[in-house]
């Protein structure tokens, strides 16, 4: 920016002028603050403080943190209005996809089999929420007995809706689990199955376990 | 680098607990009140020609059981059932078939409690709460106890309804029951007749009675301080074990214990059967006053308890670790009573 | 997984199946033992023979190692009793453990022993080999050296170590060296995960299992394990040979 002296001294300009030589007061810096008065002509190159042409900075997409999901109420499911009858499309949904998911093994393999193993890790991996689990037995005794549509999975739970509507959470660890899909019954032991389901896609499962609680 | 001691070994354990009084005051009858579920009764008489009708009679009339195979349990729950059996005069029953040690078992006490001593599968499977065993140091036998004549226990209520869904899961097993009515106008018989309209299988089953009688025995005298001896003495003399001593030096033999006195005919009675402690209080009242009347030495009264059940002395927890006994004796003279009991131990085995 | 329960006997010997199997199950039976299971062995040096003969005969049939198990079912007379199979290896080098594992016949029996006779097959049973139970023969005294680690080793993987009382009526050697076998499980492991069982190759060597609990204290058990080498560690030994499940296992209707 080019100033010369005829700037000052032209009085039509006054308003124009107070802005400008209070703009320079602020934004220079204070050395030079003491000259202003003895301005005739002078440059000023304002590239210290111009304004830089910014790379256009795409914003990264931001995720809820913990803690505003917690304020949010959203970790937790909420405990009424759950209509057992309304799931029925979610249950055969996911009869469905169990089909497709075990349509693999043309003969469904008994232990006996050699690729028993494999047919087991693809039951490890599915996703169970949709199936119908009952509680046949659990050290937890007044879980015992209880049935329903899954609706959460978490580390260590399943969240299930009851026929009559209400919201229970099965702690898995103490108890063992049964579905039935078609003609076949499957029996879950919760101890061996305290993964994230988001982990439990990935991660290896031991071979050698225990049934017993 | 320890070895095990194996020279040092304890005899097995077992409890024994001598009470000795004076017949005025009939504390007698209350050890009797403590074991609920009876097997074996047998009777000595001393001196005896000719045993009175009404002490054969007491523990035959009116002593019958039931034997109810591949019954539910949540028949045993059924209303109609508490109000009609459990509520109304003394009722008790066992499951038999079961070890104590090995499966599941179950009894009902006069007081009205079902409980159920079930495995830790068994346990976990059913889901009506119960307590862990203390004889086990390991949670693997739990026992439930269901109050049956509690007020909230009505179809209705969650408890009810909740326990007598988890009672059909779990398996069918063959009772023994013994129901004494409150009046004497209602005949027993009713329960079994209950069972059959339900079309279960019952069988009525009579106590197995046996008299015998020895000639010419060595007994000792009763006083109060050769009690162990004596016990050991009517021990020999119920199981017809070899009484005198063969004087051969080489084995061991019995001897009597001294003072004795040589009698012409001692009558041994014995009664095997499912009976009552009431039905026991009876058989006592009756010797009591055969006592008096006939002017006897002295009576003896064995009873046993079975080793299957669920709650032995007192309603405490009972156990079979590798026995499980639990019984009385009671003699009797004209003045005074000792009562000796035997019992399991109640040592937590590590 | 049906559940299994009353005294246990993992040890009825083939030998008693041939004659008169009905008497000796029902016998069992009677005496209080609800769960038992046949024992059929493969022992490597009988074995060795027969692979060199046969390939000098140049074996076209490949024959199976493995027996196939006996069938209770063929025998009659067993309805309440439980009675599972199993095998017995008896070997010195792991080399003929590969070949047993790929056999068809293997995946059948319900329970697995190891008898390792060389200090080479014990290490290789503590480390590598999925065995239920850890047993040894009577007649010898043990070619190994047992160390604690080891056996803690064994204990956390679940296996059980077993003492027969069988061959300790009949002959005094083998009463011998099972009790010194047992009073060394009591020195180097505290006597834990033992299971008691009976070895028998007839009738006359059944005992009661009250009278095996007071033997138990003879081989350096105390009450609890004694009563529990029949019981409870049995129990324990079925649920680990039916580890052939991983986490869901299934059944059909």
């Amino acid at each position: 920016m080019t100033l010369t002296s005829s700037d000052f001294s032209a009085t039509s300009k006054d308003s124009g002028k107070v802005y400008l030589f209070n703009l320079l007061k602020e934004n220079l810096p204070r050395r030079t603050q003491s000259e202003l008065n003895t301005l005739t002509d002078s440059t000023f190159v304002f590239t210290t403080n111009a304004r830089k042409k910014g790379k256009v900075v795409r914003t990264k997409k931001q995720f809820l943190t913990r803690k505003e999901r917690k304020k949010l109420n959203i970790l937790k499911l909420p405990k009424q209005d759950w209509k057992y009858d309304e799931l029925c499309e979610m249950r055969e949904l996911w009869k469905q996809y169990m089909r497709n998911n075990l349509n693999l093994y043309p003969k469904i393999p008994t232990w006996e089999d050699p690729n028993w193993t494999n047919f087991n890790i693809t039951l490890a991996k599915s996703e169970f929420i949709g199936a119908e689990l009952t509680v046949i037995r659990s050290k937890n005794v007044n879980q015992v007995g209880m049935r329903g549509t899954v609706v959460l999975e978490t580390k260590a739970t399943f969240q299930i809706v009851t026929p009559k509507n209400e919201l229970k959470i099965l702690v898995k660890k103490p108890s063992v689990f049964t579905f039935t899909l078609d003609d076949m019954k499957f029996t879950i032991f919760g101890k061996y199955a305290i993964i994230r389901p988001s982990e439990r896609s990935i991660k290896k499962i031991k071979t050698l376990l225990l049934p017993d609680l | 680098m320890l070895s095990p001691e194996i020279w040092n070994f304890k005899a097995p354990d077992s409890l024994v607990k001598v009470e000795k009084g004076n017949i005025v005051n009939n504390n007698c009858f209350n050890t009797i009140q403590k074991l609920h579920h009876n097997h074996l009764v047998s009777v000595v008489l001393p001196d005896t020609l000719r045993v009175p009708q009404n002490i054969c009679e007491t523990l035959k009339n009116d002593c019958e059981y039931y034997k109810i195979s591949n019954v539910g349990l949540d028949e045993l729950v059924n209303i109609n059932f508490i109000n009609a059996f459990v509520r109304k005069g003394i009722f008790i029953s066992l499951s038999i078939n079961e070890r104590i040690d090995c499966d599941d078992c179950m009894c009902i006490t006069p007081n009205g409690f079902l409980l159920l001593s079930l495995t830790k599968e068994t346990y976990e499977s059913l889901g009506l709460e119960g307590t862990p065993s203390h004889y086990y140091n390991t949670k693997q036998r739990y026992v439930v106890s269901i109050n049956l004549l509690s007020n909230h226990f009505k179809p209705g209520k969650k408890n009810y309804d909740r326990t007598k869904d988890r009672l059909l899961t779990l398996k069918k097993m063959t009772l023994l029951i013994n129901w004494e009515p409150p009046h004497l106008d209602i005949c027993p018989s009713s329960v079994a007749k209950y069972f059959d309209d339900l079309k279960f299988d019952v069988q009525v089953c009579l106590p197995d009675f046996q008299m015998r009688t020895n000639y010419t025995i060595k007994v000792p005298n009763f006083t109060m301080d050769n009690i162990h001896e004596f016990v050991e003495w009517l021990g020999m003399f119920s199981l017809e074990s070899d009484l005198g001593g063969g004087g051969e030096s080489y084995l061991s033999t019995y001897e009597t214990p001294q003072p004795y006195q040589e009698y012409g005919q001692v009558k041994f009675l014995q009664w095997r059967g499912f009976f009552s402690s009431q039905q026991i209080n009876k058989l006592l009242e009756v010797l009591i006053s055969h006592l008096k009347d006939e002017e006897k030495p002295w009576i003896s009264l064995y009873v046993q308890g079975f080793s299957d059940v669920v709650v032995g002395w007192d309603l405490q927890e009972h156990h079979y670790y590798t026995n499980g006994d639990n019984g009385y004796v009671i003699v009797l003279n004209s003045e005074d009573y000792m009562v000796y009991q035997h019992m399991c131990s109640k040592k937590s085995y590590k | 997984m049906e559940s299994v329960k009353g005294y246990f006997d993992y040890n009825v010997t083939d030998k008693c199946i041939s004659n008169n199997f009905e008497n000796i199950a029902k016998q069992l039976y009677d005496f209080g033992y609800h769960t038992i299971a046949i024992n059929q062995t493969i022992d490597e040096s009988l074995l060795e023979e027969s692979i060199s003969e046969g390939k000098k005969k140049k074996k076209i049939e490949r024959q199976d190692i493995v027996p196939s198990p006996i069938d209770a079912k063929i025998i009659k007379g067993c309805d309440k009793l439980k009675i599972l199979n199993r095998l017995t290896i008896s070997f010195t080098t792991q080399d003929i453990i590969n070949r047993i594992i790929k056999s068809p016949n293997y995946r059948k029996y319900h329970i697995i022993a190891a008898q390792p006779e060389s200090q080479q097959a014990f290490q290789f049973t503590c480390t590598n080999f999925e065995a239920d139970i850890f047993t040894f023969n009577p007649s010898t005294k043990p070619n190994y050296k047992m160390q604690r680690k080891l056996y803690y080793l064994l204990v956390e993987r679940g296996v059980h170590f077993e003492i027969m009382y069988g061959p300790a009526i009949e002959d005094s050697t083998k009463r011998k060296n099972i009790i010194a076998t047992a009073h060394m499980y009591h020195s180097f492991g505290k006597s834990r995960n033992i299971i008691i069982s009976s070895g028998i190759t007839n009738s006359f060597l059944i005992r009661n299992p009250y009278d095996v609990i007071n033997l138990g204290l003879l081989f350096g058990l105390s009450d609890g394990q004694a009563k529990d080498a029949i019981q409870n560690n049995g129990r324990n030994v079925y649920m680990h040979g039916s580890t052939v499940l991983e986490f869901v296992c299934w059944k059909l209707y």
